[in-house]
C-alpha cells in the first residue's frame, strides 16, 4: 500500500534522514520507533507531502505521491495525525471534525463516519460545541484521531499519539488504535513509547539518527537486544 | 444645552457612516486575519470602486445600483489578482517585502488613477437614489440611508459566510495553521486568494454605495483606508463583529466631536481613541489574543 524508497530529507543541509526504505502493507499495524530527533515526524511530514525528499521516491497505492502537494495526497486517503495534534484550537469540536471531513463531500457518508467517531470517542460528542483549545490533552488527541477518521482514510499515519497524556488513556488509545485496524484501517504509528508500540505493532523499524537500523514483527524486535538496551533499559 | 433634533440628527450620521467605515474594515480584516498581510492599498480597491460605477454612470447612464454587482465583480477580480501576481511570490520574504508590495500597489493605482482619470472631483448627477425622507421626526438622506443599511448587511453576509459555510470554516482553519489545514485536504493558497477577493469584494459593495453621495478622486480612499487601520486595531485584528462595532465607534466619535468641539478636530479625536485602546487594550475590543 504504502512504499518509501531510499528517501533522504534535510532542513536547510542539515541530513535529517538518509536512504529510509519501509513498506506498510493493507491491513498492517507498523510501528516506526526511534528516540527524540531521530527522524521519525520528518518521516511522516515527507509522505503527507509538507517536506519533499531530496532523494527517493514514495508511492502509495502504485502510484508516485513524492510530487504531489498536501492537500491532494489527503484526498488519495492519506491520513496524517500530526505531532502536537495541530486541532483548530478556536473552533469547537464538531467543526475540527467537519473539517476532517472536508473532502469527503456526500453528507450521508459524513453523517456515518460522524456516528462511528461518536462511538468510538463518546466524550467527542458530549463536548461537539465546546472549543478544541478548551479540551484536556487526552480529548485533543482523540479529536485529532477522530478529525482524521472523518477522511475515511485507507491508511492513517500517527505521530507519537501518545506524547503527554495519562498512562492510563496511552493504554485506551492503543486498544483505539487497534480496533480502528480491526475495522480495516492500514496503521502507521511512530513512537517514542517503544515497548507499546512495538507489542501492537505487525511489524516495526527502529530508527536511528535518520537511519533504519532494525526491522522485524513487533514482537521479535521487542526480545531483541538492541532494543532491549537501546530503549528499554534491559 | 444641544438642540436634541440635531443632536440625534448628528447621531444618525454617525452610524450611518459608521457602517461605510465597518465595511471598509471588515473587507481588510478578513484578508489580514487569513493571511497576516496589511492590505495597504485597499483604499485604492475603494477608489477603483468608485470609479467602476461612475463611468458606468458617465458612459452608459447605468444606474450606481445597477453599477454595484459589476463593482463587486471587478474589486473581487482585483483581489484574487492582487494575491496571485503580488502577494504569492512574497509570502515567504520578510515582512517589510510584503509591506513593500501592497504600498507600491497604492502608489501605483493612485498614479494610473490620476493619470487616466485626471484629479479632478468627480459626482454622481443624479443618482437614483437621492432625495430625503422623513423617518421618525429625522430628515434622511436616501442615498446615505440606503448606503448604511447596504453596509451592514453585506457585514452581516460575510459574517454569516465565514462563521457558517464550509469554505468559512476552510478560511478560519487556513487562518490559524496552514499546515494543519492542508492535511485536511484545503489548498490554502485557494482560501488566500478567497480572502482577497472577498476582502476586495467588500471596498466593491462600500464603494459603489458612497459614490451614490461622495465626491470621486484619485485619493478618495486615503481616508477610509486610514480609518479602517484605526477600526481594525479597535475592533481586533481578524474579528468581523470588532470591526463592525469599531466602524460605529468611529463614526460616532467624528460626528460628536466634530459637533461638541469642532469639525477639523474629528480626525484628532479619532486617533486619540486609538492610542486610548492601543495603551489600555492592544488586542483590540473584541480581539482574542
Ligand atoms: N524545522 C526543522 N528545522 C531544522 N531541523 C529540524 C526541523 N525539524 C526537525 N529538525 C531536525 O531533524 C531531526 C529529526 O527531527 P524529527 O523528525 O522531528 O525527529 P523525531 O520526530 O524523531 O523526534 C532532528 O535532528 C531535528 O533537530
Ligand atoms: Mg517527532
Amino acid at each position: 500500500m504504502l512504499r518509501v524508497n531510499g528517501i533522504s530529507v534535510s532542513y536547510a543541509g542539515t541530513p535529517a534522514l538518509t536512504d529510509v526504505s519501509f513498506e506498510v502493507h493493507e491491513g498492517e499495524i507498523v510501528s516506526i520507533v526511534g528516540s527524540n530527533g531521530a527522524g521519525k515526524s520528518t518521516i511522516l511530514k515527507t509522505i503527507s507531502g509538507l517536506l519533499r525528499a531530496g532523494k527517493g521516491s514514495i508511492e502509495f497505492d502504485g502510484e508516485p505521491i513524492d510530487r504531489l502537494k498536501p492537500f491532494v495526497i489527503v484526498e488519495r486517503g492519506l491520513a496524517h495525525v500530526p505531532e502536537g495534534r495541530k486541532l483548530f484550537s478556536k473552533l469547537n469540536v464538531l467543526e475540527n471534525l467537519l473539517l476532517g471531513a472536508y473532502t469527503n463531500k456526500s453528507p450521508e457518508r459524513r453523517e456515518k463516519v460522524m456516528a462511528e467517531v461518536f462511538e468510538t470517542f463518546p466524550v467527542l460528542k458530549e463536548r461537539q460545541s465546546q472549543r478544541a483549545g478548551t479540551l484536556s490533552g487526552g480529548e485533543q488527541q482523540m479529536l485529532a484521531v477522530g478529525r482524521a477518521l472523518m477522511l475515511e482514510p485507507k491508511l492513517l499515519m500517527l505521530d507519537e499519539p501518545s506524547l503527554g497524556i495519562m498512562p492510563l488513556l496511552v493504554d485506551r488509545l492503543f486498544e483505539v488504535i487497534d480496533r480502528i485496524n480491526k475495522s480495516g484501517t492500514t496503521i502507521l504509528l511512530v513512537e517514542q513509547n517503544v515497548h507499546q508500540a512495538l507489542e501492537l505493532a505487525d511489524r516495526a523499524y527502529v530508527l536511528q539518527t535518520g537511519r533504519i537500523v532494525l526491522e522485524g514483527a513487533g514482537k521479535e524486535l521487542l526480545e531483541s537486544d538492541m532494543v532491549r538496551s537501546a530503549f528499554l533499559g534491559l | 444645552m444641544p438642540d436634541l433634533a440635531i443632536l440625534s440628527q448628528v447621531i444618525l450620521s454617525g452610524i450611518f457612516i459608521g457602517f461605510i467605515y465597518a465595511l471598509v474594515s471588515v473587507g481588510l480584516t478578513v484578508i489580514y486575519g487569513v493571511m497576516d498581510i496589511v492590505n495597504f492599498a485597499h483604499g485604492e480597491f475603494l477608489m477603483l470602486s468608485m470609479y467602476v460605477v461612475f463611468w458606468l454612470y458617465a458612459l452608459f447612464r447605468i444606474d450606481p445600483i445597477f453599477g454595484l454587482p459589476v463593482s463587486v465583480l471587478v474589486l473581487f477580480v482585483v483581489g484574487v489578482l492582487t494575491h496571485k501576481l503580488i502577494v504569492r511570490p512574497v509570502l515567504d520574504a520578510p515582512m517589510s517585502a510584503q509591506i513593500f508590495v501592497t504600498c507600491g500597489l497604492l502608489v501605483y493605482l493612485q498614479g494610473v488613477a490620476q493619470f487616466l482619470w485626471s484629479p479632478s472631483y468627480r459626482l454622481i448627477q443624479e443618482p437614483l437614489l437621492s432625495g430625503r425622507l422623513q423617518v421618525a421626526g429625522l430628515n434622511v438622506s436616501l442615498a446615505q440611508g440606503v448606503a448604511a443599511i447596504g453596509a451592514l448587511l453585506t457585514t452581516a453576509f460575510v459574517y454569516w459566510f465565514i462563521e457558517k459555510t464550509e469554505t468559512g470554516r476552510a478560511l478560519q482553519a487556513v487562518a490559524e495553521d496552514r499546515q494543519a489545514a492542508s492535511l485536511m485536504g484545503i489548498n490554502s493558497d485557494r482560501m488566500f486568494a478567497l480572502a482577497w477577493g472577498i476582502g476586495a469584494a467588500c471596498v466593491g459593495v462600500a464603494g459603489a454605495l458612497l459614490a451614490n453621495y461622495y465626491y470621486i478622486f484619485p485619493t478618495v480612499g486615503t481616508v477610509f483606508a486610514l480609518i479602517a487601520f484605526v477600526a481594525v486595531a479597535l475592533g481586533g485584528f481578524g474579528s468581523v463583529p470588532g470591526a463592525l462595532v469599531a466602524g460605529i465607534i468611529i463614526g460616532l466619535v467624528e460626528v460628536l466631536s466634530g459637533f461638541f468641539i469642532a469639525p477639523a478636530y474629528k480626525e484628532v479625536t479619532v486617533f486619540a481613541l486609538y492610542l486610548v485602546v492601543v495603551l489600555v487594550r492592544p488586542q483590540g475590543l473584541l480581539g482574542e489574543w
